[in-house]
């Protein structure tokens, strides 16, 4: 904590990474969320949690930048760190509609397969 | 009794054929071949081999193209289905003594062990330091003994197909498939097995990735042992 914080205000933001952590762990639980993308996400709040505890570090990491002010390095981070994910989750999506146009086509392809299968069947039936 | 024995492969062109040879040399399990989206010969080479083939579109991952093979064996009434790999690494030998807990139900899953007797290949120190914690950790949260716990060698029976056909850990499914089970009441063992280098290709665990491997699968048997059965008993 850092000198002159309020106290309420530390409470309050560790009680928000927390309640942010638990209801991310809850969401794998339940398994609406797969561990492979809820990592980010736990990281995630382990840092807000890391920084909440330990303004300090906010403090040095906007020295390092050249920011004068510690809040606009946090905006700054921020942005560009949700900027990140927006590409990361971008990618992602590119990825499953070019599976889902695969899965389709092939699909496709089987029905067609199957419903010449059945024609040939009927057919060979009226011969005999 | 149907026994199927599965093959989860990709890319391998160089060991598979001699692995599907073997395994046939030594019984007459129906085999089948889960080519997980390999990008070389792997599915022309099974093609001519008298197995049954999946080609699945794309990469799955292993978790992915396991689940397809206890699908089909589910689909297929399969009263076992044996996991096997593709590399070599498996000794077709063993799979009667790994078949033969499940076949006079003393165990729903079993596991062979390449560290029961500690014959054969024993892995890398690095590994096998990885591999102990893994057992550590089991033995830790569910009480059970698992010394090789990242072993894809293992035999299941018909209930067990039914419940991985259902929920299948996603990416290193081995570890987290033995909490799921045992937190689910079922009957794990194992029986000791000898295990060879790997003929060619490369393991899915790479050096590099070991660390975050390590906290994800840590992170995946945590959450997975704070699962809970729901109401009617079924596995969650």
């Amino acid at each position: 904590m850092i000198n002159g914080m309020n106290i309420k205000l530390y409470y309050f933001l560790i009680s928000l990474v927390l309640i942010f952590l638990v209801i991310v762990i809850n969401l794998v639980r339940i398994r609406k969320l797969e561990l492979k993308y809820a990592l980010l996400w736990l990281f995630t709040g382990i840092a807000l949690f890391l920084i909440v505890i330990e303004p300090a570090i906010m403090v040095y990491l906007s020295k390092l930048v050249g920011i004068e002010v510690p809040s606009n390095a946090i905006f700054i981070i921020a942005i560009f760190f949700l900027l990140l994910i927006s590409i990361a989750l971008t990618i992602a999506l590119s990825s499953n509609s070019k599976r889902v146009k695969l899965l389709a086509q092939e699909v496709a392809i089987l029905k067609n397969k199957c419903e010449a299968k059945n024609i040939r069947d009927l057919e060979e039936k009226e011969i005999d | 009794m149907k026994n199927l024995i599965i093959i989860p492969a990709y890319n391998e062109q160089d060991n598979i054929k001699a692995t599907i040879l073997t395994l046939n040399k030594h019984n007459n399990y129906d085999i089948l071949v889960v080519n997980d989206g390999s990008t070389d010969l792997t599915s022309a080479i099974v093609k001519q081999l008298p197995v049954e083939l999946i080609n699945l579109p794309f990469n799955l991952g292993i978790g992915g193209a396991m689940q397809t093979g206890y699908k089909f064996a589910s689909y297929n009434d399969y009263d076992i289905a044996v996991q096997f790999d593709g590399d070599g690494q498996h000794n077709a030998s063993c799979i009667e003594n790994i078949v033969s807990d499940i076949k006079n139900n003393s165990a729903d899953l079993v596991i062979g062990s390449r560290f029961l007797d500690k014959e054969g290949f024993q892995s890398t120190l690095l590994r096998r330091m990885g591999i102990k914690y893994f057992s550590k950790l089991i033995n830790l949260l569910t009480r059970q003994k698992v010394s090789d716990p990242t072993s894809g060698f293992r035999a299941c029976n018909r209930k067990v197909i039914d419940l991985f056909a259902d929920i299948y850990p996603i990416d290193f499914p081995e570890p987290e498939s033995v909490v799921y089970l045992v937190r689910n009441g079922l009957r794990v063992r194992e029986i000791p097995v000898i295990m060879n280098e790997r003929l060619g290709g490369k393991s899915s665990i790479r050096n590099i990735k070991t660390v975050f491997y390590m906290i994800k699968v840590s992170l995946a048997l945590l959450i997975d042992i704070s699962r809970k059965k729901d109401k009617h008993g079924v596995a969650l």
